[in-house]
């Protein structure tokens, strides 16, 4: 009997809090909406399972948690070593910063910047969306957050998760779970989040504008574009260096033609094992004790503030642009300069074949979408290099 | 965040004294600033680049002319393709000649 009574103490349903019930409903949620609403899918099933698998009640005396590090401890005037849980080792790319620029690289290999070279004034809408993270920067220094941390919040508003993973690992990774979990969540939201600022702050007239058909881009101009983007950005930002670095890596491997085989594992097998890893371990990191905090609450309603303003200004940046131009930009696509590839540009198009069903705004809005991407590279590697 | 007022001595700290913020709001408002700033000018320079890139092309192409098509060798998925396609081919015209006969069998019956 004393044998089964043990054994009872060790199961989870003896340990197993309220917190970690919260995070288990909260990671089948994820799940449940990647599979019903399709909201970022490939991320948030990976984050949901791992969000259940980390709020497992743990057994004393075993290494199971992602925070269950390795290390050298003194026993009996020796230096042993204890390894860590494997789950540790799967962490370890999120919290040494090895994961994201790896997503890069595939991202640059999927990614046609053409229509961008086709249109180079929509590429300051990619800028201009990057008003959220420095606004947010603002604000969570007003809520208390320290420099660093308050940087590691900012840069959600940049919409892109393997940059936010990034520079919280290197800023605050205390905060690193709270914040990848914000910015993935507020990704798959893009679609909820999105529209009614865009009709908010647009007139009808000005989702009807209608843009000229982007011009065709020569092969050369393709070729040439990630290494003179490259040397551009990291000259007037070099903390942006590798995650810029393995951005246009991946699109010179798509676009020199003669590394097809590279390009083609960069954006599919490769991109896909490292999304795993990354979601599941981030998930894990969800632990209730560490996740569920008052910190926490802040990040997320921080990170909604952050996709708002960062859309906000995308959309009155492209109305302020229409004041000099003769050929006018459609308002809308200012909103995809939040980076969130693709999603923000489907949202583009979605609002405005709403108004209109034959105008097509997506290849329109992959121009500030990319440029987003850069631009919310640019300012993580500004604030890594300031905060440091 | 409403602390003592630092020491001013550049026109965001004047701007700390007078709003009466404290040391890390004043740093944290260089950052965001100085940081907008940056970004702008990273994306304003690769527009500049983007824009003068064609004509930039078009004189160097005067002297290395771009070449219409790169002949690439055919990679093995590429010859897999072309052999699906042939056995297709193949498979489908036996299936027509036996469904004919078949017809012509049915039409003597």
């Amino acid at each position: 009997m004393d044998i089964l009574l043990e054994f009872v103490k060790t199961t989870g349903f003896w340990s197993i809090g309220f917190g970690n019930i919260l995070m288990i409903v909260i990671g089948i949620v994820f799940i449940a909406l990647a599979i019903t609403k399709d909201y970022e899918p490939l991320l948030l099933v990976p984050i949901g399972m791992g969000a259940i698998v980390g709020n497992i009640p743990l057994i004393e005396g075993m290494s199971l948690s992602v925070y269950d590090m390795h290390r050298w401890v003194l026993e009996d005037g020796q230096v042993v070593y204890q390894p860590g849980s494997v789950l540790s080792y799967l962490y370890f790319g999120v919290s040494w910063g090895i994961y994201p620029p790896l997503v890069f690289l595939g991202i640059g290999a999927m990614t046609d910047f053409s229509t961008m070279l086709s249109n180079p004034k929509l590429v300051l809408l990619g800028a201009a969306a990057q008003v959220g993270v420095f606004l947010t920067f603002l604000g969570a220094i007003w809520l208390g957050f320290d420099l660093k941390q308050a940087g590691a919040i900012g840069i959600i508003g940049g919409a892109d998760g393997p940059t936010a993973i990034f520079l919280s690992s290197k800023l605050a990774p205390e905060l690193l779970g709270a914040i990848a979990i914000a910015a993935y969540s507020y990704m798959a939201l893009v679609p909820v989040i999105q529209p009614p600022i865009m009709r908010m702050l647009t007139t009808r007239q000005e989702r009807l504008i209608r843009m000229k058909p982007p011009r065709k881009v020569s092969r050369r101009e393709k070729m040439i574009f990630p290494v003179a983007a490259f040397l551009i950005c990291t000259l007037v930002a070099p903390g942006a260096m590798v995650l810029l670095g393995m951005l246009f890596f991946g699109n010179l491997l798509k676009e020199s033609m003669v590394t097809e085989r590279l390009a083609n594992t960069a954006r599919t097998a490769m991109i896909d094992i490292v999304t795993v890893l990354l979601g599941f371990s981030v998930g894990a990191s969800t632990e209730a004790s560490t996740f569920l905090t008052r910190q926490s609450l802040l990040i997320f309603g921080l990170g909604a503030l952050a996709f708002a303003i960062a859309t906000a200004g995308g959309v009155l940046f492209a109305k302020f642009m229409n004041l000099f131009l003769k050929e006018k930009i459609n308002p809308l696509v200012g909103a995809a300069g939040v980076s969130a590839v693709p999603d923000s540009a489907r949202v583009v198009q979605m609002v405005g074949q709403q108004e209109d069903s034959h105008n097509f705004l997506l290849m329109h809005a992959m121009a500030p979408n990319v440029a987003g991407v850069i631009g919310s590279a640019i300012a993580a590697g500004v604030l890594w290099a300031v905060l440091t | 965040m409403f602390a003592t007022p630092v020491f001013a001595t550049t026109p965001l700290s004047v701007l700390g004294y007078l709003l009466a913020l404290d040391e890390i709001a004043v740093r944290g408002i260089s950052i965001a600033v100085a940081g907008m700033l940056i970004v702008m000018l990273a994306l304003i320079f690769i527009s500049l680049f983007i824009a003068a890139s064609p004509r930039i092309l078009a004189a160097v192409a005067k002297v290395y002319p771009e070449p219409v098509e790169r002949h690439r060798k055919r990679t093995e998925t590429q010859d897999r393709d072309v052999n699906d396609e042939a056995v297709l081919a193949a498979i489908g015209f036996v299936l027509h000649t036996e469904f004919q006969k078949q017809c012509a069998g049915d039409d003597v019956r």
